[in-house]
């Protein structure tokens, strides 16, 4: 029984050896790689441009380098706009996860045949023209704006990835950005 | 004879096929009077009644257990109403370790069993892991030694009408002439299957792709058995793109109705999003008999996972190769051992037994788990006797596990550890209280350390439009359950009834944030893992009628299942709902029919709608109750003395267009429509 038994402990031992034998190699892939995605939006900047150069150029961003989660925004700025004004816009997108800083609009941009910008105001008067083309539709990087009486409200930015199916209007696809910026003409 | 002693007679304990005997039980299948209380075995020849479906399926179709679904291709299986993290998986007696934690990962295993499926639960199970809470799923080929030719095999096949695709699996197998004892076997399988089609619609972008295969042998010499397995396992999964939405405008959008599907048209090919899988599994097992009672078994198991996922967009920096990198890659090694001793004799069997992994994961891409390395040990001791009328089985056993995980914080590496150890156990008792009527007690306590996912997730999930982030802080959870069961038999009728009452301390879940998490992507409902005690009960009933003199059988069987915070009282959401499955089997009774195994069937499955939700935690109403036909007809075809049986099935025999509660795209997608399959089976 005890020669049994010993056969036992021996062969359990040496199944623990293999363990630590296996363990000791491994170690060293399981140290983490920078977990960086380059492929996210993190910020958005909006520059209105008055096209008859009087209001004053202005910029909107949005902002947060650490992405979905984690810390809130670093920035979310409100459009102010002058009432009844053609302003040229121009939107610029950002990747401030990484060090420095990547602009990403011409990596969006050169997929312009699978995206599209749609506007969306509420509670302020602001009628939305996009004047860029992918060659079919536009895509919505610059747009002209023409702004109404003085009041606040809202004005929704979203980019739509299409990956089919693009027809020019906001029904195909899903949403790649979001951003609900507070506007005030005035 | 007991069945495991005839095993014995030839030297070779099959350590399963043993438990199976010793809990000759089984709700589900109660069609041979194999009527257990914790546990259920679906054989060979109900398994080759299901080849091409998923496990996932096969147990839903046979078993009675439920399936958490993404589409129609990735299938979790669900017992009392747990899965994932809470229910273990080994194949060919290796827990199966895979990316587990997510609903949407599969379990990487090849449906084509040869063998038998075993579920077992309280005792038997803590013999497997001490961490399933929900149970164990065994998948076991049958033994090599009872290889009896010099080489044979079977070949099976199933065609698919919806999807207009299949599944094939060839199996050869063979004993040496050369060297007495040595076995082999080799097994291979392809499945393929493009869109399916709703009564509707095409569903675009939803076929999928399977290739397997796996290689075994072993050398049986009196007291001596040692084996090799490898397995490997790959599948290309395509994930609709309707599912894949950007946030909660879009998500709204589809709850609203708004969107009209067109019925499109069939297609094969892969398209984004889509997930790329491989499953290793390398074995070593050695078994030395001391006596004709005794038996060490040692086990080393090699494992390797990895999980691509491709989304939805194409990224726009290629790999340094070009080739087009996934946006999320999980790598998973795991090596894994076991030593055990067995001791049978007719009244009672003995298991001590010790386990270990170490398990280490890289995940590259978007952050969603973190690195980490994990490792478990622990050991057992179950012991069951017979005296007289009465049965005991029990289980004791301790586990410690140890989570390292690795982040990395500008240019510094943090560790986090999470230890967690604790004992459990199972006691459970058989009363035969005369040749009708048995009853069943079993009580057990299980605990479970918190996953990778429940710790340090952090990220969106683009099927529901939700942020998730895990919780450091959590600790364990625990389980005390009480299984009580009774079975009755009179000449041809069978029923099995069987309540449980379980009550979880600490129970690890999601609760919903009332603040959303702002991003640029829009506004998300946040969950986050947090931990409180919850009550899960349920029942689960069988009544069955055997085979008459008319050839006529009937099998009915039904669960529900209870399951609430036990603090706030409310329904725990992503529970099956009530389900009841009533069958008819007809085998013609002429002589000659008989020989042919001719068999007809038809089957009637009720879902109940689930009415036991939290409504604040649903963004749908749960889709109402459905009914399901099916029917059957098979036979042995007359060529020559080989056995060939060939089988023909309708699934949805009324095309009804429904949505299942258990299919996380059910805002997105119904399910299948009709199906016609053809199976062909051969043996030789």
């Amino acid at each position: 029984m005890i020669k049994k038994i010993n056969v036992f402990v021996a062969l359990m031992v040496g199944t623990a050896l293999s363990f630590t034998q296996c363990k000791k190699p491994e170690d060293q892939p399981f140290q983490p790689k920078p977990q960086t995605d380059h492929e996210i939006i993190t910020g958005i900047k909006l520059t209105f441009t008055d096209i008859s150069d009087i209001a004053p150029v202005v910029t909107a961003q949005f902002s947060d380098p650490d992405g979905v989660g984690g810390n809130n925004p670093v920035q979310f700025d409100t459009i102010r706009l002058f009432p009844q004004t053609t302003y040229n816009v121009v939107i610029q997108l950002y990747n401030e996860s990484v060090n420095p800083v990547e602009e990403v609009t011409e990596n969006i941009r050169d997929l312009g045949t699978e995206h599209l910008f749609c506007f969306a105001p509420t509670g302020v008067t602001l009628s939305v023209t996009l004047t860029d083309s992918d060659g079919t539709y536009p895509i919505g990087f610059s747009s002209n704006w023409v702004s109404g009486n003085a009041g606040t409200g809202n004005m929704q930015v979203r980019l739509k990835h299409q990956t089919s199916g693009k027809d020019g209007t906001c029904n195909p696809g899903s949403t790649d950005l979001e951003v609900n910026f507070r506007v005030e003409v005035q | 004879v007991p069945y495991y002693a005839q095993h014995l007679s030839d030297n070779y304990i099959i350590i399963d096929d043993t438990s199976k005997v010793l809990n000759v039980l089984d709700v589900a299948v109660s069609r041979k009077s194999k009527t257990s209380l914790s546990s259920l075995i679906i054989d060979e020849k109900d398994l080759q009644q299901h080849a091409g479906l998923s496990i996932a399926d096969v147990l839903e179709r046979v078993g009675g257990a439920a399936t958490l679904r993404t589409g129609n291709n990735i299938n979790k299986p669900v017992i009392n109403g747990m899965y994932g993290n809470r229910l273990q998986l080994f194949s060919q007696g290796v827990r199966i370790e895979g990316q587990q934690w997510g609903d949407e990962h599969a379990p990487e295993i090849d449906g084509h069993v040869s063998g038998t499926i075993s579920v077992y639960q309280g005792a038997n199970a803590l013999v497997y892991a001490q961490d399933a809470l929900g149970g164990v799923v065994l998948m076991q080929s049958s033994p090599l030694h009872q290889i009896d030719k010099r080489i044979g095999g079977k070949w099976q096949t199933a065609g698919f009408l919806n999807g207009r695709g299949g599944s094939s699996s060839l199996q050869l197998e063979g004993k040496s002439q050369l060297i007495k004892g040595l076995y082999w076997r080799g097994q291979g399988s392809l499945k393929r299957l493009g869109d399916y089609r709703t009564p509707a619609y095409f569903v675009p972008n939803s076929g999928v792709v399977e290739n397997n295969f796996s290689l075994e042998t072993g050398y049986f010499k009196e007291r001596f058995t040692i084996s090799l397995l490898y397995s490997q396992f790959n599948s290309s999964i395509s994930v609709t793109p309707w599912s894949h939405i950007g946030n909660v405008t879009d998500l709204n959008e589809v709850l609203s109705g708004s969107i009209i599907r067109p019925e499109g048209a069939f297609s094969y090919q892969m398209q984004r999003p889509n997930q790329q899988i491989a499953h290793e599994l390398f074995k070593l097992q050695t078994r030395y008999h001391f006596k004709k009672d005794r038996t060490v078994q040692l086990t080393l198991a090699r494992q390797y996972n990895l999980r691509q996922e491709f989304d939805l967009h194409t990224p726009w920096t290629p790999s340094a190769d070009g080739s087009i990198p996934p946006q999320v890659q999980f790598e998973l090694l795991t090596y894994s051992g076991e030593a055990l001793w067995l001791q049978i004799r007719d009244k009672s069997t003995t298991r001590i037994g010790f386990q270990a992994n170490h398990m280490g994961n890289v995940t590259n891409g978007r952050f969603f788990i973190p690195n980490y390395i994990r490792q478990q040990a622990g050991g057992f001791l179950n012991h069951k006797i017979q005296l007289n009328k009465w049965e005991v089985h029990g289980t004791l056993r301790y586990d410690v596990n140890l989570l390292t995980a690795y982040f990395r914080y500008n240019d510094a590496i943090v560790s986090k550890i999470n230890s967690n150890a604790d004992f459990s156990g199972a006691v459970e008792v058989m009363y035969q209280q005369n040749s009708n009527l048995r009853w069943f007690a079993g009580l057990n306590r299980m605990w479970r350390a918190p996953g990778i996912n429940e710790l340090h997730s952090r990220g969106l999930h683009h099927g529901t439009a939700s942020y998730e982030e895990g919780n450091e802080a959590l600790g364990q959870e625990i389980m005390n359950q009480l299984t009580l069961g009774i079975n009755y038999q009179q000449q041809k009728w069978g029923a099995t009834v069987v309540p449980f009452i379980s009550y979880i301390t600490d129970y690890i879940y999601l609760q919903p944030s009332l603040i959303p998490v702002l991003s640029i992507q829009g506004a998300f409902p946040a969950f986050y893992y947090a931990q409180s005690n919850a009550w899960y009960n349920g029942l689960r009933y069988s009544i069955s009628y055997e085979k008459n003199k008319h050839g006529i059988e009937l099998r009915h069987r039904g669960q529900l299942l209870h399951v609430k915070e036990a603090q706030s009282k409310e329904f725990i959401i992503g529970i099956p709902p009530s389900s009841f499955v009533t069958e008819i089997f007809y085998y013609p009774v002429p002589k000659k029919w008989q020989e042919r195994n001719v068999f007809g069937s038809l089957n009637w499955s009720y879902t109940a709608q689930q009415w036991r939700i939290a409504p604040d935690r649903e963004y749908m109403a749960p889709p109402p109750a459905f009914h399901l036909f099916s029917a059957t007809v098979g036979a042995r075809l007359p060529i020559a003395q080989s056995e060939v049986n060939l089988s023909l099935g309708v699934e949805n025999i009324f095309n009804t267009s429904y949505r299942n509660y258990m299919n996380r795209q059910r805002y997105y997608i119904h399910e299948p429509g009709r199906q016609l399959i053809i199976r062909l089976h051969y043996k030789f």
